[in-house]
């Protein structure tokens, strides 16, 4: 008996472009990027519609929806949460994985074409804009195939790929470029769409940058963290479902600085 | 025939609504998440705070609404969803999960203006029936608005607030007086024990036959009040007898209302029309619906007020107003995007 592939659509809008791509269980069948920056709430349900229809699956018929759910962009990421929030109310058979956006984007480390930058080095940092002057930041780590994973991130967030094994060090967490720099170990390969505005800040010896062209998070990055989180069962509910935000509203921060609370 | 069926989502501001409504006009559900007590502490709406609401509350406020009404997802006929004027980082939350469920379910979408909105909760029920044509007052936080209405989908803008909106007056002067938010209750309840005329703040009019409204000037006048002229004064309000304080409120609130009601009628004159329709959460102020009511009566015009419980913001006048775009075959593409201004 085989069983029906997993039909699986993959939503990416935590950062600056934005796109979905569909996927039959671990095969992803095709991806479309949003046509212009920072569009995800004009762009997002047109492009879904299009690439399910290309499929000729009917709506009803999506098994799983994967969410690139943070840190990035608190709208963007609520725009595709409240996505998938929504398809799961509409069609309850619907499964959601969260996906971390540091973790997406850590897959771009991993293509081929960067594979040779990834042999030489300690760690790989994932690093994505926090506004004031700080960054959302996530470590990983090599893990050689011999190795027990540690307890700690046991499954979650290690993400096995043809070149290389990672282990999450920290997720991701806020931080500044200095304390970054502080907590992790060189050689250093550092790649995310924060390098726009803070590579400077991170420039030491024994740390690499990526081109520019591996520092979005994509849609099919998306969905291969995310089918590898579903292989271990690792779904979220349609409530649980939550932004990463990693960080409160600027004004609860400002009011509990003024009003002396940490 | 069976009934007609939409489902409308509300989250422009800081309430998450959603209501399942029959034919426009009969109320199956009208679910609403207030967030009243997540913002007291800034004395007005965080948008990010706002919005952050929605997403928690969008589940638990649409499942109520399907129990509620006791229709199952099949039988709804399209989703509708208010997509404009609002904050943009709160609009998008409910936008994204209507256009999905429609998109979900293969049903027609339907974008809403909230404030036309408001007008269209006045028809909710079995108040509005046979009003048009129309002027309409809807009167918010957000929002002070005069239209002359044709139909329910036939409006047409006579006036709107330049500045502040007369709900947010009312925010910011109890600010000043040191009331709990949001204001507009505070206000009213104080001003009941004070003298409307004991203390006569600036009525705006603006030009000569303008039906636009300013409420920034009155509220300048309740600070200098308090702080003295440029507010070089200290700040009384400590110090104050709840007498003076409640006739600061009585004072401000019936200046409010005069210009409220004053541009109402001269609006009605303008276009003839014999119904004067009070939508939005101001709506709700008695002394407003008092005073529109006795000058509404004394001119022979036939006064609709919205319920209570549809002033304030809902998801049943979104649905509701949605019914005529359905009927019309007023349809809205997926690609719809919201926008912090009435479009």
């Amino acid at each position: 008996m085989t069983a029906e592939p997993v039909r699986i659509l993959a939503i990416e809008t935590s950062s600056r472009i934005g796109g979905v791509a569909v996927a039959s269980g671990p095969r992803l069948l095709a991806q479309e990027q949003f046509t212009a920056d920072l569009r995800h709430a004009g762009q997002l349900l047109g492009t879904m519609d299009r690439l399910v229809r290309a499929q000729g699956w009917p709506v009803g018929r999506i098994d799983q929806v994967y969410v690139s759910a943070g840190p990035g962009s608190f709208t963007g990421l609520r725009i595709a949460t409240a996505a998938a929030k929504a398809l799961a109310f509409a069609w309850p058979q619907i499964r959601i994985v969260a996906v971390p956006s540091t973790d997406v984007i850590a897959q771009n480390a991993l293509q081929a074409d960067a594979a040779e930058r990834l042999a030489n080095v300690r760690q790989v940092a994932v690093v994505i804009d926090a506004q004031r002057q700080q960054l959302y930041a996530a470590l990983y780590e090599r893990r050689p195939d011999e190795a027990e994973p540690d307890g700690q991130s046991s499954g979650d967030g290690q993400f096995d790929e043809p070149v290389a094994r990672f282990r999450t060090v920290r997720p991701a967490a806020v931080i500044s470029a200095t304390q970054l720099l502080a907590v992790s170990r060189k050689p250093l390969l550092v790649l995310g769409p924060a390098l726009v505005s803070h590579r400077k800040a991170l420039t030491q010896e024994g740390v690499f940058f990526l081109d520019e062209s591996y520092w979005q998070p994509r849609p099919d990055q998306v969905h291969r963290c995310g089918w590898r989180r579903a292989q271990a069962g690792q779904f979220t509910t349609a409530d649980e479902l939550a932004p990463l935000y990693l960080r409160r509203p600027e004004a609860v921060e400002r009011w509990e600085h003024l009003h002396g609370k940490t | 025939m069976k009934p007609t069926l939409i489902l409308g989502l509300e989250s422009s501001c800081d309430e998450t609504a959603a209501a399942i409504v029959a034919d426009g006009r009969r109320v199956l559900s009208s679910v609403v998440a207030s967030q009243a007590n997540l913002h007291e502490t800034y004395g007005g709406v965080v948008p990010e705070i706002a919005a952050r609401a929605h997403i928690e509350n969008l589940l638990p406020v649409l499942r109520a609404a399907f129990d509620r009404a006791g229709v199952s997802r099949q039988q709804i006929d399209a989703v509708a969803v208010a997509y404009c004027p609002g904050l943009i980082v709160a609009l998008v939350v409910g936008l994204t999960a209507a256009k999905t469920l429609a998109w979900a379910w293969g049903r027609p979408f339907i974008g809403i203006n909230h404030i036309h909105g408001h007008l269209q909760s006045v028809m909710l029920e079995e108040a509005g029936q046979d009003c048009f044509p129309a002027v309409a007052l809807v009167v918010s936080g957000g929002h002070t608005s005069l239209y002359h209405a044709r139909g329910p989908l036939e409006l047409e803008l006579m006036g709107r607030t330049r500045d502040d909106a007369a709900g947010e007056a009312f925010d910011k002067v109890a600010m000043i007086l040191k009331l709990p938010y949001p204001g507009g209750p505070s206000i009213e309840s104080l001003a009941r024990r004070g003298d409307p005329a004991a203390i006569r703040f600036p009525r705006t009019y603006l030009e000569k036959d303008s039906l636009d409204f300013s409420f920034s000037g009155i509220k300048t006048a309740v600070l200098y009040h308090c702080r003295g002229q440029n507010m070089l004064g200290e700040d009384r309000v400590e110090r104050m007898s709840e007498r003076e304080k409640a006739d600061i409120a009585a004072g401000f609130q019936a200046a409010v209302v005069e210009v409220l009601v004053r541009k109402t009628l001269a609006a009605a004159a303008r276009v003839s029309a014999r119904t004067v329709l009070l939508g939005g959460g101001v709506a709700a102020n008695s002394a407003l619906r008092d005073q529109l009511q006795d000058r509404c009566r004394e001119r022979g015009l036939d006064l609709r007020v919205a319920a209570k419980r549809y002033c304030t913001d809902n998801a049943a006048m979104v649905a509701g107003l949605a019914y005529h775009r359905f009927q019309a075959g007023l349809f809205d593409d997926l690609s719809l995007e919201p926008a912090a201004i009435s479009l």
